[in-house]
């Protein structure tokens, strides 16, 4: 795989950043050029250093076991982190991730006088990435080197960059959250990309275990803006297991000028909904859905499906704390049935954590002294563990008295 | 403002090769001293917190040390902070006072050093970066004990033996630090404190030393909380000293084949923390066990001389895994021995080892304790009934 030097090119209102690729595998089709695109004004912090594209492509790079060559400028200390970013992928996923060569013809730090110094936060509009913000907003950090001052949000990551959804993406985007940006004195802005195109998305567990080099390639991309970036973790320190964003990969991610920090792995997510539940910024803004993951167009807010493994959680927790009333973003009532019918998706990599969410409900709800709520979440486990394998062989037995019957027929 | 409810005090460097330091966590007070013959230690404040955090932490409140600090060290405190409480939710964070913010500039020298103790970790950190490394570091009172002369007489030799024929300096350190942090944390030093011990002793060497690579034991795979951990070891970094928590990518299989090419190496492993009746390796215990699986896959047992029993299969099935660390490498062991398709008997005891239930190993485990206590006991209770039957004559 070649990564040709990155051109600035200016395309209608925006600024392009952009990149020959070369790939030689013939499994999948791919675009000719990876590309970023932000508005216009942005053009000061945009780089040409070939950064944001080997952090993105070095995990395509393994998956197709194909030597990585880039061409343009690469940080040193980037060169030695992604050396170590391999180490690890491969480690845990031996299969599905080679290790492969990089080279790279021109290894250079960018001058850190020519960095901005913002500092900035990988939004999403979730649970942690709110959870990131409020830890980080002038009241909560004493450091001013720290306090978030922008935030990032990727279109073309989730969804195609060429599909009509995407560009939709960036009105609603700034509709929901820019009032709020703007009341706390920060900027939003947002990426355009088309990696989504480079993307196998029969492989969506690919996708688990690297969408955290997206979020950095995002930053990295802006190369002279930012001087800090935050990820926000999505797993506590005690419940670390392969994942696209993981303490050990981010911090690896980073270049002389910009240190890439994994934040709020201290706190469970349930401590992080407290944290933020009596904010009420996150009352019509929260997303926490794993499918309702766009924008309701004809309502033009955010609603989330009140009825997946993310959403029942999060509800209960506000529930609990009183406060659920208040967050329109979910707009169904939460009943003792819901809890007990969630279905809990299965990650193997989450191991003995696959019914975390729920085990992290018990504890604090027995610590409240919700009992019935614990209750609720205890029969969902034993639901998902216990009846759903009964139900399973018992209708494997009826089939097999079936075929029996009509075979002796 | 809150009072101090920590200190830590330099009671000063007697001669160049000794630190001395007072520890006040609460109404408790203790000394705690570094001895060197081979280099001049220098006290200073990262060392100073990094042995004290751990207590302050248990204690909570404000942790008072004088002295400057390296700004990164300081910065990296709150992740510090944030790893130990989400490991062990009673720790507390502690304000750290009287300290001020500075950036280390210019050490005397830029040496490389590794923590080095003879065992396969160490080996195999020492052999990858050996062009690079300069120094082994090993500290006595850590996983020697120092009342074991006769054990730490072997490991200096064993350690002399190596740096001489690979032409590194080998810097040999006393402390009673675990003896101190022991007091607070008991049976944690593996699990909890001995990261904080390492990065103590390196900052004490801090002028001499450009970076210090730390073995680790665990792959990126199988993380678990502990004292050294890929997370927390380079935190305790300054600007002119990284510590770098090696080795994750391997296995523990895979370094005991790097280092079963060296024939020194086989000469000289040390793996055991038993030691039973002061031997070098005791052959029996868990550790010592599973080394010498990883050296029979390799097809290098026999050429290792540093172990003086044989593999027994009665022994191994006998073991008793309760934690995931210990857990992890014996599911190594065996996914090497499937690999390899051989030692039908040796897999089986592996097995039984993995698949017995908790209740029975926690069951074992107890009858076991009982048992060793009642032998301990059972002389000194002899020996009181011979007395009281000869009072009466």
């Amino acid at each position: 795989m070649i990564i040709d030097a990155p051109e600035i090119t200016e395309v209608n209102d925006e600024i392009c950043v952009s990149s020959r690729i070369e790939i030689q595998t013939s499994e999948m089709t791919f675009p000719k050029t990876l590309w970023f695109k932000f508005p216009k004004g942005y053009v000061e912090y945009v780089t040409d250093r070939a950064d944001c594209f080997a952090v993105l492509l070095l995990p395509l790079a393994m998956r197709y076991g194909e030597d990585l060559e880039i061409r343009g400028a690469l940080s040193p200390r980037l060169a030695h982190g992604l050396q170590e970013y391999q180490r690890i992928q491969h480690l845990w996923k031996p299969t599905q991730f080679k290790l492969v060569q990089i080279t790279c013809h021109h290894l250079e730090a960018a001058h850190p006088a020519k960095i901005k110094g913002g500092v900035g936060l990988s939004f999403s509009g979730g649970v942690d990435s709110f959870y990131t913000l409020w830890a980080h907003l002038p009241q909560q950090e004493p450091n001013t080197g720290y306090r978030i001052s922008h935030c990032l949000m990727i279109n073309g990551f989730d969804v195609n960059s060429i599909s009509e959804k995407s560009e939709h993406f960036n009105d609603k985007a700034k509709q929901l959250y820019e009032p709020m940006m703007n009341k706390l004195g920060l900027q939003l802005f947002i990426a355009h990309t088309n990696i989504w195109q480079f993307m196998d998305r029969r492989e969506w567990e690919i996708y688990m275990y690297t969408f955290g080099s997206v979020l950095i390639a995002s930053a990295l991309a802006l190369g002279r803006l930012f001087s800090r970036f935050y990820i926000a973790s999505s797993f506590q320190y005690t419940q670390l297991f392969p994942w696209g964003s993981h303490p050990l990969l981010d911090n690896l991610l980073c270049t002389e000028t910009m240190e890439t920090l994994h934040d709020g792995a201290h706190l469970t997510r349930v401590e992080k909904i407290a944290a933020i539940s009596h904010w009420p910024e996150t009352y019509s803004r929260l997303r926490t859905c794993l499918f309702n993951t766009f924008f309701i167009d004809e309502a033009a807010q955010l609603e989330n499906c009140c009825r997946c493994e993310r959403c029942i959680p999060t509800m209960s927790v506000l529930d609990m704390l009183g406060v659920l009333g208040k967050y329109t973003v979910f707009p169904k009532p939460l009943e003792s049935k819901h809890i007990r019918n969630i279905h809990f998706y299965n990650i193997p990599e989450k191991g003995k954590n696959k019914y975390l969410y729920a085990q992290e409900m018990i504890s604090y709800s027995l610590k409240i002294g919700r009992r019935d709520v614990a209750f609720d979440y205890r029969y969902a486990i034993f639901r998902n563990i216990w009846l759903k394998g009964r139900i399973k062989k018992m209708r494997r037995a009826i089939k097999k008295l079936f075929q029996r019957i009509f075979v002796i027929d | 403002m809150s009072a101090e409810t920590s200190r830590i005090r330099s009671i000063g460097a007697l001669d160049a090769g000794l630190i001395e330091v007072e520890v006040q966590i609460g109404p408790k007070s203790d000394p705690i001293y570094f001895r060197s013959g081979d280099i001049t230690l220098t006290g200073n404040a990262e060392a100073f917190l990094a042995l004290a955090l751990l207590p302050a932490m248990k204690e909570g409140g404000v942790l008072a040390s004088d002295g400057r600090v390296s700004q990164r060290f300081l910065r990296a405190m709150d992740t510090i902070f944030d790893i130990y409480r989400a490991w062990v939710p009673t720790l507390q964070r502690v304000d750290i006072r009287n300290v001020i913010p500075v950036l280390r500039e210019n050490p005397k020298e830029h040496r490389v050093g590794t923590f080095f103790t003879g065992g396969v970790d160490s080996f195999y950190t020492f052999l990858k970066h050996r062009d690079e490394i300069t120094d082994l570091i090993f500290v006595h009172g850590f996983d020697v004990l120092l009342e074991n002369h006769t054990l730490r007489k072997k490991t200096s030799d064993m350690l002399h033996r190596i740096g001489s024929s690979f032409g590194k300096r080998v810097i040999e350190i006393e402390t009673n630090l675990r003896l101190f942090l022991d007091s607070y944390f008991r049976l944690s030093w593996g699990t909890l404190t001995f990261g904080a011990g390492l990065a103590t002793v390196g900052h004490l060497l801090s002028p001499f030393f450009k970076k210090i690579y730390i073995p680790g034991s665990h792959t990126y795979a199988d993380l678990i909380p502990l004292g050294s951990h890929p997370l927390l070891d380079p935190l305790w970094s300054t600007e002119t000293l990284e510590f770098i928590h090696d080795g994750c990518e391997a296995k523990r299989i895979d370094k005991v084949a790097l280092l079963s090419e060296y024939d020194l190496a086989l000469q000289s492993l040390r793996v055991c923390f038993f030691n039973i009746h002061g031997t070098y390796n005791c052959g029996q215990c868990e550790k010592c066990l599973r080394t010498m699986i990883n050296l029979h896959v390799v097809g290098a047992l026999d050429r290792c001389t540093t172990f003086e029993t044989r593999l027994d299969m009665k022994r191994i099935s006998k073991l008793i895994v309760l934690d995931d660390s210990t857990r992890a490498f014996v599911k190594e062991n065996l996914k090497a021995l499937e690999n390899r398709q051989g030692d039908p008997k040796l897999r089986k005891a592996l097995y039984k080892v993995l698949n017995r239930p908790p209740w029975q190993a926690h069951a074992i485990m107890k009858f076991r304790r009982i048992k060793g206590r009642l032998k301990r006991l059972a002389p000194k209770i002899i020996r009181l009934g011979r007395g009281r039957l000869r009072k009466p004559r």
